[in-house]
Formats: structure tokens, sequence, C-alpha cells
């Protein structure tokens, strides 16, 4: 079944240089009780992409289906409803706790916002519920997220977002500020609880082999638009997009025998402030031809449940 | 920063790895001779250069070893850099402050050096802001290298920059550094960056090597329990877990050290003997060291669930036994 | 017990207490702070109980010790109507305070709506609100409490609003400037996406995450307004006789500054000394209330 349906999406911003295409054209379904990982370079666009599915920052243009229900620009009730079935979790567990407040009154927070659980000692007992559920010892109740390590403080942010009951969670580099040996203990966790209450992520990061780990779909973005979508394992050993194929070759692996070869990318990211024509990856890309630096690739279906925005996907993969 | 013995050969890279806290950069600082006295304090120990001992070095001499011959490469560009500065003039003064040549020489040299790092000499009158991340680190690095030092010390030099960036930067830095046949000790938190670049690792732990050896010794070897739970926390590209098997509980609080081991109290092997003694380095093999009283015993690791593991780390109970049900108890609280 | 629980008990006993009490811990540490509140509280009270402190009146003019130096009688010696100093002062102190916490008062709430409004919202409402300020703001403070005053006349509640317009641009940009880096951090972020209201958001956490920098304010603005009305008064704006005031003090003794420079010297110190006290616990409570400053 179908959970999360978005469709050309765009959200551009103004800036003193030009607009900025932080999010254009990106489409893709997510399957309920599924993971999309969402990869993608600093600055192409993945945080805003989760953002604007949230209407946190609304879409400039396209649409964002929840069961649906058009969610794009949500009021009144289906705002309500919304925020409560879809959650985010936050890439710094620091900043995104108010640090003014106790691990209690962060809890209990959204719970006091969106009403569901009403009374104090109901409250309470639900904030103690929701700290045992993501492994927080009780007697943190009255710490402060500054007493805490990033892990805990994560635990945290993880507790807030499964404070309302979504089912639904953009987790925005939930492991990205931890050290591995935390970010594996805070990535089993979302795994525990995703198998037990069926939840839909979609997994925003820049870390590959994290991605792979958890994700059934993956979605690499460059430069605000899409560049290849399929599944996880499928994406790993057969990929299509040229970009996907440089950053696979680029992550560094902790394995000495693991050879491979490699295809370093030349070149910088183009801004995506007020970008040219044509493909974005045009200027990086070995196989770029007089076609990629005219007209921008949309996303095809090359194999079946196998989407690459490039013109010569077939060509260059012998397909 | 506790005991620490490294040693770098001529020409070979080193690997300095640990998590946040470890005290990485403070061993490489305290080889530049850096720490801010108070609160550091060298309270004991060498720190050998071709023989020579930087600590007993006078301070004059010392600025002429830094960046002459051993020279730093810093994790964020930015604030390496001067922003009211061309990159040009930075490099040129780089130069000229350790050789002694004319303004016209300094200038050529500082082109030859852009064109190494692969940035065109006609950017050189730019300014920093006008460089991208990778780039930037790609102007640092020209900096470090243009005085050819012996020794580089680069701490987490691709840290804050992009996987395809990180590629490009890596492999410039192997490549100049096997052209002039520089030493270099790298500190990274990142395995793979190790297994690609370094000949040999140490594994640091809460201010202490606990592992070192060649990375072969390291990643085909794994000694240490602290190695072998780094290795067992990554996800793997090339294989399907359905679990990872994370370290339990926390890093130390460095103020607040335990009394044996300061892996102990992760340790899934710990024993009375862990808890109160501290372990010496074990040679496992000519060159590969090791710190743990269970060396070279290495059974198969079995990290128990740590979602219970975390609630019995806090409340100091036993935690070897996974089937210690405590996410009951905990709930009734 | 081994090591591992006993560095548990101590951060379970560190975590387990307060924030109120933590905040205390943290304010005591600070020696120059602690003798700020010890100094002001003793003005505070002095300047409640001032007419039984001292055995004179305020206005009590005796031509017979007039212009004394500091005796045993008179402790900080007479003016030049031979009316006690020490007395003066204290029933001073008590007019500046009142004076400069309503002032204070005044602008911190005026300047608390102006300021969330503005930073919050943005756009058009904080042009308008940051222009109107920015042409209170480009008036001398002094120049424009003068003026204000002057228009209205004396008196103890028409001088504080002379000074609290004075302080109202500033206080708003400061708060506005603070809100506007607070409205783009996460933890609002995650409020919104809790479905959490504008009013909701500012209350909870807008408002009470800008306290710190707000009572800082505060209580350096308590401060220089009592050096505004010190001024004021100097200028015969403010205050006026027979009521003390600092100010008013130190212009009356200024003619006599050669032969008794004690009758001006002990007001100046007074202003000075208050001044500084605020400031001092300003800083103090600042540092006490960021736990991120902690150790």
């Amino acid at each position: 079944m179908t959970q999360l349906e978005v469709k050309n999406l765009k959200k551009y911003f103004m800036t003193p240089a030009g607009s900025l295409h932080a999010v254009d054209d990106v489409s893709f379904t997510v399957e309920k009780g599924k993971t999309l990982g969402v990869v993608g370079e600093s600055g192409c666009g993945k945080s805003t992409l989760g953002r604007a599915i949230l209407a946190l920052n609304e879409a400039t243009g396209g649409q964002v289906l929840f069961e649906g229900t058009d969610v794009t620009h949500p009021r009144g009730s289906v705002r309500k409803k919304m925020k409560r079935e879809m959650q985010i979790i936050f890439q710094d567990p620091y900043s995104s706790l108010d640090s003014r407040m106790s691990v209690q009154e962060l809890i209990a927070e959204p719970l006091n916002i969106t009403g569901i659980v009403k009374g104090r000692e109901n409250v309470r007992r639900r904030v103690l519920e929701l700290m045992d559920t993501v492994g927080l010892a009780s007697r943190y109740r009255l710490s402060y997220p500054h007493e805490l390590d990033g892990g805990r403080r994560q635990r945290i942010g993880i507790a807030r977002a499964l404070a309302v009951e979504p089912k639904f969670i953009v987790c925005d580099e939930p492991v990205s500020a931890l050290d591995v040996s935390i970010q594996a203990q805070i990535l089993n966790l979302m795994a525990d609880l995703q198998k037990e209450r069926g939840l839909t992520y979609i997994f925003i990061t820049h870390n590959l082999s994290v991605v792979k780990h958890i994700s059934d779909d993956i979605l690499v973005m460059y430069c605000g638009c899409l560049a290849e979508k399929c599944e996880c394992d499928d994406l790993f050993e057969h990929p299509l997009h040229p970009y996907t194929k440089g950053l696979l070759s680029a992550i560094p692996i902790p394995n000495l025998h693991y050879k491979r070869e490699r295809t370093l990318l030349e070149g910088e990211i183009v801004s995506p402030v007020n970008p040219a024509p044509g493909c974005r990856f045009a200027t990086r890309c070995p196989h770029a031809c007089d076609k990629c630096r005219a007209e921008q690739p949309a996303g095809r279906e090359v194999m079946p449940g196998h989407f690459v925005a490039c013109h010569r996907a077939e060509e260059i993969n012998g397909l | 920063m506790n005991g620490v013995s490294l040693s770098v050969e001529e020409g070979e890279t080193l690997g300095l790895v640990g998590e946040t806290g470890a005290g990485k950069t403070t061993t490489a600082l305290g080889v530049l001779g850096l720490i801010q006295c108070p609160p550091g304090e060298y309270v004991r120990g060498e720190v050998l250069y071709k023989g020579k001992d930087l600590r007993k070095t006078p301070e004059r001499e010392m600025r002429q070893i830094r960046g002459a011959e051993i020279s730093m490469i810093f994790q964020d560009p930015m604030t390496a850099l001067n922003p009211v500065m061309t990159v040009g003039e930075q490099i040129a003064e780089a130069i000229r402050l350790h050789e002694d040549c004319t303004a016209a020489e300094a200038e050529k040299k500082m082109i030859a050096m852009l064109e190494k790092v692969r940035i065109p000499a006609g950017r050189a009158d730019d300014y920093p802001h006008q460089f991208s991340g990778g780039m930037k680190q790609r102007v640092v690095i020209a900096m470090a290298l243009s005085c050819n030092p012996n020794l580089i010390i680069a701490d987490e030099p691709t840290t804050a920059l992009d996987v395809t960036i990180q590629a490009q930067v890596l492999d410039m830095i192997g490549r100049l550094r096997k052209e002039s046949g520089t030493s270099m000790l790298l500190i990274t938190h990142d395995l793979g960056v190790v297994a690609e670049s370094c000949q040999k690792a140490a594994i640091m732990y809460a201010g202490q090597i606990v592992e070192s050896g060649t990375v072969e010794d390291i990643f085909d070897r794994t000694a240490h329990p602290y190695t072998q739970g780094l290795f067992n926390s990554i996800p793997s590209l090339d294989k399907k877990l359905e679990r990872l098997r994370p370290i339990r509980g926390q890093m130390p609080d460095p103020t607040r050290l335990p009394a044996g081991c300061e892996f102990a109290p992760r340790c899934p092997y710990a024993d009375e003997q862990c808890v109160k003694e501290k372990p010496g380095m074990v040679e496992l093999s000519p060159g590969h060291f090791c710190r743990c009283h269970h060396a070279g015993k290495g059974a198969p690791l079995y990290f128990p669930d740590e979602r219970v593991n975390e609630l019995a780390y806090d409340h100091g109970l036993p935690v070897s036994n996974p089937g210690n049900n405590i996410l009951g108890k905990e709930a009734g609280q | 017990m081994n090591e591992l629980d006993l560095t548990l008990t101590a951060e379970a006993e560190e975590t387990g207490q307060s924030r109120f009490r933590l905040m205390l811990k943290r304010f005591c540490r600070n020696r120059m702070a602690v003798a700020a509140l010890v100094f002001l509280t003793l003005l505070v009270l002095s300047a409640v109980f001032c007419d039984r402190l001292t055995p004179y009146a305020y206005d009590a003019q005796n031509l017979l010790e007039m212009n004394q130096t500091p005796s045993k009688a008179h402790l900080l010696g007479t003016d030049n109507f031979g009316r006690d100093i020490l007395t003066r002062i204290l029933r001073g102190a008590r007019v500046s305070l009142i004076v400069s916490v309503m002032a204070v008062a005044m602008s911190t709430f005026a300047a608390v709506i102006l300021g969330a409004v503005s930073g919050y919202y943005g756009g058009r409402v904080d042009n308008i609100i940051m222009r109107l300020m920015d042409m209170l703001g480009s008036i001398p403070g002094m120049l424009l409490s003068m003026a204000v005053s002057a228009a209205l006349g004396t008196g103890l509640v028409k001088t504080a609003f002379a000074l609290a317009i004075a302080s109202v641009a500033q206080l708003s940009r400061q708060l506005r400037s603070s809100i506007m880096l607070m409205k783009n951090s996460e933890y609002i972020e995650a409020a919104r996406a809790f479905g959490g209201s504008d009013w909701e958001i500012i209350t909870k956490h807008v408002i009470p995450n800008c306290m710190a920098p707000l009572i800082v304010q505060i209580s350096l603005s308590l401060g220089s307004t009592i050096m505004a009305i010190s001024g004021l008064s100097f200028l015969g704006l403010g205050v006026q006789p027979p009521t003390p005031e600092w100010g008013q003090m130190v212009a009356e003794g200024q003619s006599f500054i050669r032969q008794f420079p004690h009758i001006i010297i002990f007001p100046g110190l007074a202003v000075a000394l208050t001044m500084l006290a605020f400031n001092l616990l300003g800083d103090g409570l600042r540092d006490a209330m960021d736990p991120k400053m902690k150790r």
C-alpha cells in the first residue's frame, strides 16, 4: 500500500543572488512500513525535501499525498491530523532540543501540544513509557540535554517523535552527529521500532553504508534533482547513473580486501542558484554530450522499479 | 591523554583512529608542542623527531620545525585560512616564513604549489570565501606542503567534506605524499579512510592507544575488543546484516576514568582482573601491540541487545547476562 | 561499590537537583555578583527603612551644622543647609530605585511585545516596528528624556516614562535579534512539527530562551537608568527639591566643590556603586542562568 506519494515537488528559495532551486521536480512513492533512503551530498536539497514533505517549509510547486490526502499546504483539521501522523527526527540532537527543558518536559511537549494525553499523571506515565521504549533510564527524567551525551540526546529526539504515535517519520541525518559505536545503537533502535510499530521512514543521510543498512529503496539526489531511485540492493549492484557510480566508488570501505574500480569524480557541485538548463551533473559527468548540456533529463523507469534521470542511461550501461 | 606511544617511519602513513574525545587531536598538538599550559600539562614523555627530543627543543627552534619540517592540516579549512588575504598571498607567506627567498621566487613557487593541488593559477588572487570547501582544503594542503615537510600531521582533513570531494582530496594527499616521500600522521574516525590510505594504524580509546600495528594486523587480525566493537558497529557495504552489534554504553568521562582497564565497563570479556588492574601493552606479533589482559584469546563476540544493556549499564547491574529483563522492571518505576 | 557505580551515583546526585538550586549554586560561586547582590539588598532595605535608620529627617535644615565634614554625629557630613548627607543619600536611593524600576518595567514590557512580534513574524510588521524604533533610537537618549520630561512636567511616573522611552528602542532591537536567531533553530522547528501554534511557541520557547539576555539587559538598564535619573535631576528636570535625589544633590553641591568636596563625592559614589552593582549582578545572573556555562 502506498503511504506517501510525492509528485513533481519543487521548493525554491529567493536569495539575493537569485532563485535557489533546492528541490526541483522530484517525484516518488513510499510504501507503508518501508524505508526510503535519500542520499546526496551537502546542499543537494535532501533536507529541504524532508521539510517540504512535512510542510515545515511549504513547497513552491507539486503535491504531497499522504494516504491519499493532499498535505502540501495543510490547513485546519488536515494540518492537525497530519502533525500527529507525520513526524521528524532531527540531525543535531543538541540544537533540536530546547536546552532549558528537562528530559521529562521535552518528551511531554508534543503530548501537551497535540493534547493526545490529558492529565498530569497520565502525561507523566506516558513519558516514562516512551523513555523506556527508546531505552532511556528513568533516572534521566530530570536531566537536561546538555548533561547527556549525543546518543542519549538522540534517544530523546526519537521519543519526542514517537510521542504522538506517528505512522510516518522523516529521519533527517539522525546518526550523522554520533560516533560509530553510538550510531549503531541508534540504528538498531530505529529498526526495532519500525518492526514493532510498522512505521514508514524517509531516512535522509549522506552516509551510504548507513543508508544501505536501513533502507528498502534508495533515492539519490544531485543538486536538487532526482538522479536515481530503485531498490537498495539493485542500486549498489547495478548503479545506472554516472553520479551514483562516482558516489559509490568514493566511499572509503573499512576492508583491506575489498577491491573495486575507482571512478574519481572531478570538479565541484554546480550552484543551485539560477541553474543553467541541461543536466546539473553535466559539468562533472564523464559521459556528458551536447544533449545533456541543453536539456534537463527527466526521471525515467529504465528497468522495472529502477528510475534514472540520465539521457544516456541505456547507452552507457549497455541496456 | 595518557601514556601514548606512536612511531611513524619515514615515508609511511600512520592512521590514528578514535571516537570523539579519545584524545586524537591532543596527541597531534602534543607532538607540535601546541597544547596550552595551563590547563594542559606535559607530565612526562618525549617526542623524538629524527632522534631529537622536540619536548626539550627551545621554542624558537620549534617554530622553525613547525611548518618547515612538520606541518599540520586541520579539520576545518576555514579556520586555517585568513579571510582577508588572498589564497596566493597566504601560500607565498608560508613559503617565505621558512625559506630564504625573494617575493618573486615565492610567487613562482606558490603558483607551482597551486597547480600541484589542481587549482588554476588564475585563482591565486581570490579570497578564501570564493572557494568551495574542497578547494579550501586543497589550499590548506598546498600551504602545508609548500615547504617540503618531512612529516605532515593531518587532523581529520576530510571530515568536513562530501564523499566525492573527500575521495578527490585523499587521492591528492596520497599522490603528493608518494611523490615527495613525506611521512604522515592521519587522524580520523573513519576506518574506511585508514584502510585506503594508511600502512599502519593505531586505535585510541580514552586517551590511550589500545591497539597498534600494520593495517593488516588491525583489519584482519583484530585483537582488542574495542577495535572489534568498532568494526561491528559499522554497517557493511558488502554484507547484509539484520542487526548491528554496537559497543554498549558510552565513553567514560575523562575526569573520572575507571580504576582498571578504561574499556572494562563496556567490554564483553571484562572480568575481575580488568576492573581492578590496568592492562599493559602486549606485543602479539612483531609490531602488533594490544592493551588488553585477554589479548590474543579472541573468542567469538556476542554483544547482547544494547537496548537492555543501556539500562543495565545505567543501573550498574551485571551486563553479561542478556536474559536479564531489566526493561520490565524499569517500566514499573 | 566499584568505580563505575560511584561515578553514576555522583552523576545522579548532580542531575537530580532542581534547576533553581543549580542556578543558585552557580550564582553563589561568583563572588563579585554575590557582593553586588548583598549591596543592592542593603540598598533596598535602607531605602525602605531610611526614616528609621538615622536620627535626622532628610529635609531638616540645621544652619549651625553647615558643610561639616564626616564625623561621628554625621557619618558622611552635612551639606550647605546643614542636612545630614547619609540620610539624604538613603532617602535618595528610594527615589532612584522606584523611578528606575518603573522605567525599566515600562520599557521591558513594550520591548518584549515589540521585539517578539517583529522578530518572530518578520516581513512588513518587522519593517514598520523597526523603522519606528530607528526613529526613536536616532535621538540621543538623554535629549529624548529631557524633551519628554520637559513636555510632560516633573513627577515620579512622568520621569520614569521619559526614561523608558529612551531605552525602548535599544532593548527591543536587542530582543528582536536574539529572537530572529532563535526562530530558525531546530527546536522551534520541532515544536512546529508537532503542530504547535505561534502563541505556544512564542510563550514556551521564544521568550523563555530570551530571558537570559533579557535579564542581563534589565539589570544593566537599571544601572544606566539610575545614571539617567541622576542626570535629569542634575539638570533640574527630574525629581524636584526638597525630595533628595543623588544627581540633584550633586547639582546642589557643585558650587562648593573646592571647599567641601564631600558634599558631591558621596552622592556621586552612590550613583557609581549602584551602577556597578547592577552590572555585576547582571553578569552573575547571565552566567548562572545559562546551563551551557556550567563548570
